[in-house]
């Protein structure tokens, strides 16, 4: 096998692994399937491109989430600030192609999410999907650790107040 | 009494839960290994290159370069009837002047503190079936300088009513403002009048240039017209917005060029110096 046909089956067999957990993450980000689809692409052409860094990378799935944000964030300069309005089909393109265990839950997380600036979800994202720690969300994002500890406690407590009637109430009475 | 820490571990069950059964899109291997293949590509053409100059000639033989950045997303193109949407050739003439070649003239002559950073140069806008063609008499780009990035936007109108050359372009579809329009501070060219707008006259009297300022949602833009001697109009517009149709929001404090600026850019030989036989 040459090279080339050798890198092309290496990074196609990435994707093949990879997709699922990159296009979860793409959904928190974008909150709509669609968005995350173009999101999940572009990284997936940026990755290509940058091949051989990534299998160079320490820890090429980090790498390649890593790519995941920076396009999220190059897309957030080039489009409106403005978020769209929830698209009133979106539970029904969420429903389409797959077994939903609780569609419902996933239009509220959706919907919750929207509610914060870009920015705060990529810091959930990377702190509370992703498990990065401050100093590593710091960085990806540019933003100061103190920075990213407020936004991250800011955004919690957005989405605890709006997600209160999904979250599991813990033993104790507290909501968890 | 909740803690952060109990947020954030709800939080992170209740994602985990709703995004159980999401895998993304079905065999996603081929699109990857298409859309990486086409940007590796391009890139190896851009650093092949050695300026705009280059692109619009690969450009020519028949290749749709991409921006200087690794830019997916279109630039819509804001004026509506703006020669490239008719598809057919318009007649020939410094107007048709390749997008490429209008890149490297007016990268020549932008200040040392603005750089290029995202242009598009074929017609993204065509419809299904339609070929890729290169722009010509008609640019938007990207320029991004210390105070953040903004658009300047060049078109470059044949004479109207000229009836020696016949085309469609040379004379304004129904609808589309005639040059004389596009040189008045109020009427057809205008959706909105702007806020501050001054016009000149040749010693014959007719419109000569236009100026203007205009600030919407916290965008500004500015913009200059000149008529050329055969009474063809160049048009330059510059505002700090990096939306499609100068939409807010504000991509900087203010545009990257001035009106000044723009009426010498617009003042510049260098666009009715192009020939169709270059």
């Amino acid at each position: 096998m040459r090279g080339a046909e050798r890198r092309d089956a290496e990074f196609t067999e990435f994707v093949r692994v990879r997709t699922p957990g990159l296009f979860r993450s793409a959904m928190l980000l974008t909150t709509d399937r669609p968005g995350a689809e173009d999101l999940v692409q572009s990284t997936w052409v940026k990755a290509y491109v940058g091949w051989a860094r990534v299998c160079s990378a320490a820890d090429p799935v980090a790498y390649l989430h890593g790519i995941l944000i920076k396009t999220f964030q190059s897309q957030l300069r080039r489009r409106s600030a403005q978020e769209r309005p929830l698209d009133p089909e979106i539970s029904t393109r969420l429903a389409d192609g797959s077994v939903e265990p609780d569609p419902a839950l996933r239009l509220a997380l959706l919907t919750a999410l929207r509610e914060l600036s870009p920015l705060d979800r990529a810091v959930v994202v990377l702190r509370h999907w992703e498990d990065r720690s401050v100093e590593q969300t710091a960085a990806q994002l540019g933003l100061s650790e103190a920075a990213v500890k407020n936004r991250s406690l800011r955004s919690l407590r957005t989405l605890r107040d709006l997600l209160a009637d999904h979250l599991t109430p813990a033993d104790d009475g507290s909501i968890r | 009494m909740t803690t952060t820490s109990d947020d954030a571990r709800a939080v992170r069950e209740l994602m985990e839960h709703a995004l159980l059964d999401v895998t993304g899109p079905p065999h996603p291997e081929q699109a990857a290994l298409t859309g990486g293949r086409r940007a590796r590509r391009r890139r190896r053409w851009m650093a092949a290159g050695t300026g705009a100059f280059t692109a619009a000639a690969l450009l020519t033989a028949g290749w749709g370069l991409g921006q200087l950045t690794p830019r997916e997303v279109a630039i819509d193109l804001p004026i509506a009837g703006q020669q490239t949407s008719t598809g057919a050739p318009a007649a020939k003439g410094w107007w048709r002047m390749p997008a490429g070649e209008m890149l490297d003239a007016l990268q020549r002559r932008l200040p040392d503190n603005l750089r290029i950073t995202g242009y598009e140069l074929t017609n993204i806008d065509k419809a299904a079936g339609e070929p890729t063609r290169e722009l010509r008499g008609y640019l938007v780009v990207t320029v991004t300088g210390d105070d953040g990035s903004g658009q300047v936007n060049i078109v470059l109108y044949a004479p109207t009513h000229d009836s020696t050359e016949g085309t469609d372009q040379s004379q304004p579809t129904s609808g589309e403002p005639s040059n004389d329009d596009r040189l008045s501070c109020s009427g057809a060219a205008w959706s909105v009048v702007p806020d501050d707008c001054a016009t000149t006259d040749s010693p014959d009297g007719t419109p000569r240039t236009l100026s203007y300022r205009n600030t919407e949602a916290g965008v500004t833009t500015v913009g200059a017209r000149v008529r050329t001697n055969d009474g063809g109009l160049i048009l330059v517009d510059a505002a700090n917005s990096t939306q499609p149709k100068f939409t807010a929001p504000a991509s900087a404090p203010q545009p990257p060029l001035t009106t000044e600026q723009l009426l010498e850019l617009a003042q510049d030989p260098i666009w009715t110096s192009w020939s169709p036989g270059q």
